[in-house]
């Protein structure tokens, strides 16, 4: 977990696309809305995984998101009950689990489902909206946090350090936050 | 002070204004970092950026490394070495799938066969989809190893299609199985004997696959081995089958009880009725010892009372006989009608056996296929003593990792997220489906023409929802066949089986078998269409439309009367048609009805002789269904009549002591009234002394008194 943080952080403060964290990131909602376990999941895992986006950013907002993503299952498994009771689309629902292997993709359930459309619909905003925030980051507040006393009392403590050293592992590529 | 090999390669030549602007700056996504670049970065005549290397520190070029590095990163919408894997994935399957596959097919299947029969075997245009599940090839042929110059079967167009997707939920859906133009021992126009040096190789090819295989080492001998093997595990099946069927049946085990049963009770009322015949007989000598007295020689009450105390006594032992015999007989009658219901009994587990054996027939596959697994198991362990060893183990943890996998829920679900499962209507597989079989033979170039089409074979229809159909055809020059069968086994569907039957040009020449009407023979050609359903009960009817042309008839010359008439009605019918419909039950017909220009004729001997076939039939069938306890059943109504027979003795005992009581109350009637006589005469004996006494007193007194000179005397 310590070194998906890292990743993470390091990728805000590294010379990486914004786009490539936005991506990662967006992405990553869209995997923490989906419930896992079923091979829509991994299909879109392996898609995410062939495109370039940021994989750090990607694990990191997954994980974290799934953890408080039972929030939002109301209103998904609201979306996902009424795109499958919707009478006109019954007969492609009928014809996709009739068809070998999509069943596997549990689309039946109004969670998998709802996740999908919602995190779709979410992408573009999010992907949008999380570049825009990295590059304001980078711009405004980066070299701020980075010498603020909050941040230099924070290192001192044990595990944090530890979160640096991991920092620094993964930015050894680039000269991000040190520089 | 730096050697340009320090410098990273992207900042060692002048790097364009164009250049430095889309391929470098733009991939810069840190401001300080591009300001540094800018820093370190100077313009020559022409615009061009150059690096000043003269005032570059560690630390710079450090800083200039990892920028390059970034550089490169951010370059592209593809990471590189994961489209590499992609693509090269992506090439292997279509250079496999188009280049290697169908000759890697070719080969081997051409290999193999030609191990196995030692000639020259083409396969031309095999396709192979694994993701359509589908092998096909266009045409196969393979020699004849002892005339090289034939084929020993030719296949034409051949399809195997499976339903992959279906496979993974363990369901084995063909959707086609078909072979064509099927020929034999057709002319080859080269020679078909393999080089001598293919035919080492092939040899040599044998021996691998034929893998400890034997002492042959040979395809045959592996052959040759694996039938010994399927015969021993065929024999012990079949054996074990027999045997488990034998003993689930009920009725012969009752059969022997009740027959026990009855041995036993016959033993008991033996002896019961020997004790009750022993009481009753001994009355009876009693009775006709007393009943011998005679009774005028009694002559005082007080003979008169003994001898009516022995025939109280008498009658109640009589009457204690009487009710001993009835009790017996009651308890007979309760034994012989548990007894009975025994036997209905019987007849009830009769039935249920012949049920059970229909039923069996229905299992019979599925019961097989299990008692052949568990009989081959040890035979297998035995032969193939590691090798099955490994297999069961790796079986053990395959199953181990299903239940776990079942029991378990997954780590990687999502705990407490449970959406709606929307239920959509799912067509349901059975477990296996044969959907379209095809196999024929011959080419419509020679015009004969055999095919067999099986469609929607399953042995779980009410799930497939579809019944089987089987087509035969055979279309030669002379004439042709066509049989459609449709069987549905769906539970509520009214036919079991439908068939029609077209036979044209069929020609028809019995030569014997019509010697009862003095027909020595028959010929004639056929066009016969039959429509048939059949019940689920196996009852069911069918119409058969049967035309005959140039018929033939010749007749013995010894010809009895039937025959002089057929004769009659016969000669000069050239053409004639039949229209037969008919009725049937348990696979015999019950009725049978002709109609055609014979009609008047031959109809009512027709529907005779089919309802004597169809009671001899009958007969038969019942006499069949209770041959193997025809035995048990004889000695069954045997010792029934015998127990009857202790009930009719028991009935003639009770009647003897009722007999016998009946004299004894006779006898009694007749004692009193003899008693009665006697004290009545002695009475009057007492009466007439007592007068006489009186008589002579009052005679003495009138002399006493005449002699005394009494007055009133």
């Amino acid at each position: 977990m310590i070194t998906l943080v890292a990743r993470f952080i390091a990728a805000l403060n590294a010379n990486s696309r914004p786009g490539e964290i936005a991506a990662g990131f967006a992405c990553g909602i869209l995997l923490a809305l989906i419930p896992f376990g079923n091979l829509l999941w991994v299909l879109l895992f392996v898609v995410f995984f062939l495109l370039k986006l940021h994989a750090g950013t990607l694990l990191f907002t997954t994980v974290l998101f799934k953890l408080f993503i039972g929030i939002m299952d109301p209103l998904v498994d609201f979306i996902g009950l009424s795109i499958l009771t919707q009478p006109s689309l019954t007969p492609y629902f009928i014809t996709a689990i009739n068809t070998p292997l999509l069943p596997l993709m549990d689309f039946n359930n109004s969670l998998v489902i709802g996740g999908l459309v919602l995190g779709l619909l979410l992408w573009i905003p999010l992907f949008y909206g999380g570049r825009a925030l990295v590059k304001i980051y980078r711009k405004d507040i980066r070299d701020k946090l980075a010498s603020s006393k909050v941040v230099k009392t924070f290192e001192r403590v044990p595990w944090i350090r530890k979160l640096t050293t991991a920092i620094r592992k993964s930015t050894a590529l680039y000269q991000g936050w040190n520089s | 002070m730096n050697n340009k090999k320090h410098i990273p390669k992207l900042f060692r030549k002048p790097i364009s204004p164009k250049k430095f602007t889309k391929q470098i700056a733009r991939r810069i996504h840190v401001q300080s970092e591009l300001d540094f670049l800018n820093s370190k970065l100077t313009q020559d005549d022409h615009g061009n950026y150059l690096l000043d290397t003269k005032e570059l520190t560690k630390d710079d070029l450090k800083r200039l490394k990892c920028l390059s590095k970034a550089v490169k990163k951010n370059r592209g919408l593809l990471v590189g070495w994961k489209a590499a894997i992609l693509l090269v994935f992506l090439i292997g399957t279509l250079g496999f799938n188009f280049f290697l596959k169908n000759r890697l097919i070719k080969a081997g299947v051409e290999t193999y066969l030609q191990g196995v029969f030692r000639a020259q075997v083409e396969l031309e245009s095999p396709t192979l989809s694994l993701i359509g599940g589908t092998l096909s090839f266009e045409h196969l042929s393979i020699a004849d190893t002892d005339h090289p110059m034939q084929n020993l079967i030719e296949i034409g167009r051949s399809t195997i299609s499976i339903d992959i997707g279906r496979l993974l939920s363990k369901k084995l859906i063909i959707n086609e199985a078909s072979s064509r133009e099927i020929q034999f021992e057709t002319p080859r126009s080269t020679s078909g004997a393999l080089p001598a040096s293919e035919l080492g190789n092939a040899e040599d090819g044998q021996l691998d696959t034929a893998d400890g295989g034997g002492p042959s080492g040979t395809a045959a001998g592996a052959l040759e081995q694996a039938e010994s093997l399927g015969i021993e595990i065929g024999r012990d099946s079949a054996e074990i089958l027999i045997q488990s069927y034998q003993d689930s049946l009920q009725s012969p085990d009752l059969v022997e009880g009740i027959n026990a049963r009855y041995r036993e009770s016959r033993q008991k009322w033996e002896e019961r009725v020997e004790t009750v015949q022993r009481q009753v007989g001994s009355v009876e000598t009693r009775t006709e010892q007393v009943l011998a007295t005679d009774v005028t020689s009694i002559d005082s009450i007080k003979k008169a009372e003994e001898y009516l105390s022995n025939l109280r006594s008498l009658k109640g032992t009589a009457e204690s006989a009487g009710e001993t015999a009835e009790t017996t007989y009651s308890a007979f009658q309760d034994e012989a009608r548990s007894l009975k219901e025994n036997r209905s009994s019987i007849e009830e587990a009769i039935e249920r056996d012949i049920d059970f054996l229909e039923s069996a027939v229905g299992s019979f596959t599925t019961d097989s296929l299990q008692v052949v697994a568990d009989t081959a198991k040890p035979i297998i362990r035995t032969r193939f003593d590691t090798l099955f060893e490994y297999s069961e183990r790796i079986g053990r943890t395959f199953s181990h990792m299903k239940s776990m996998s079942t029991q378990k829920q997954s780590k990687f679900a999502d705990r407490g997220r449970r959406g709606t499962i929307v239920r959509f209507p799912k067509r349901d597989y059975p477990a296996f489906l044969l959907k379209n079989f095809e196999l024929s033979s011959g080419t419509t170039v020679s015009g004969d023409v055999q095919s067999l089409k099986i469609r929607d074979l399953t042995g779980d229809q009410d799930t497939w929802g579809e019944p089987t159909s089987v087509e035969v055809s055979s279309d030669t020059v002379g004439g042709g066949m066509n049989t459609q069968l449709i069987i549905d086994a769906r539970e509520q569907v009214e036919s079991l089986l439908a068939a029609d039957i077209t036979l044209n040009r069929v020609p028809i020449s019995l030569s014997e078998g019509l010697d009862s009407l003095s027909i020595t023979s028959v010929a004639a050609d056929s066009r016969n269409r039959i429509e048939l359903s059949v019940q689920p009960d196996l009852s069911g009817r069918g119409n058969a439309v049967i035309e005959l042309s140039s018929l033939d008839f010749n007749f013995s010359e010894d010809a009895h009367v039937i025959g002089e008439a057929l004769r009659n009605i016969l000669s000069g019918i050239e053409t004639t048609e039949f229209e037969v419909e008919f009725v049937f039950s348990d696979g015999q017909i019950n009725s049978l009805q002709v109609t055609s220009e014979l009609d008047q004729i031959l109809s009512q001997r027709v529907a005779n002789y089919a309802e004597e076939q169809a009671r001899v039939a009958a007969a038969k069938m019942e006499g069949a269904m209770y041959d193997y306890l025809e035995e048990e059943l004889a000695t069954n109504s045997m010792l029934s009549e015998e127990i009857s027979q202790e009930g009719r003795r028991i009935a003639e005992e009770i009647k003897t002591a009722e007999n016998l009581e009946q004299l004894i109350e006779a006898e009694q009637e007749q004692m009193k009234t003899r008693q009665n006589k006697i004290e009545q005469r002695l009475r009057d004996d007492v009466d007439e002394q007592a007068d006489t006494l009186k008589d002579e007193a009052g005679e003495a007194v009138k002399e006493l008194g005449e002699d005394l000179n009494i007055p009133s005397f």
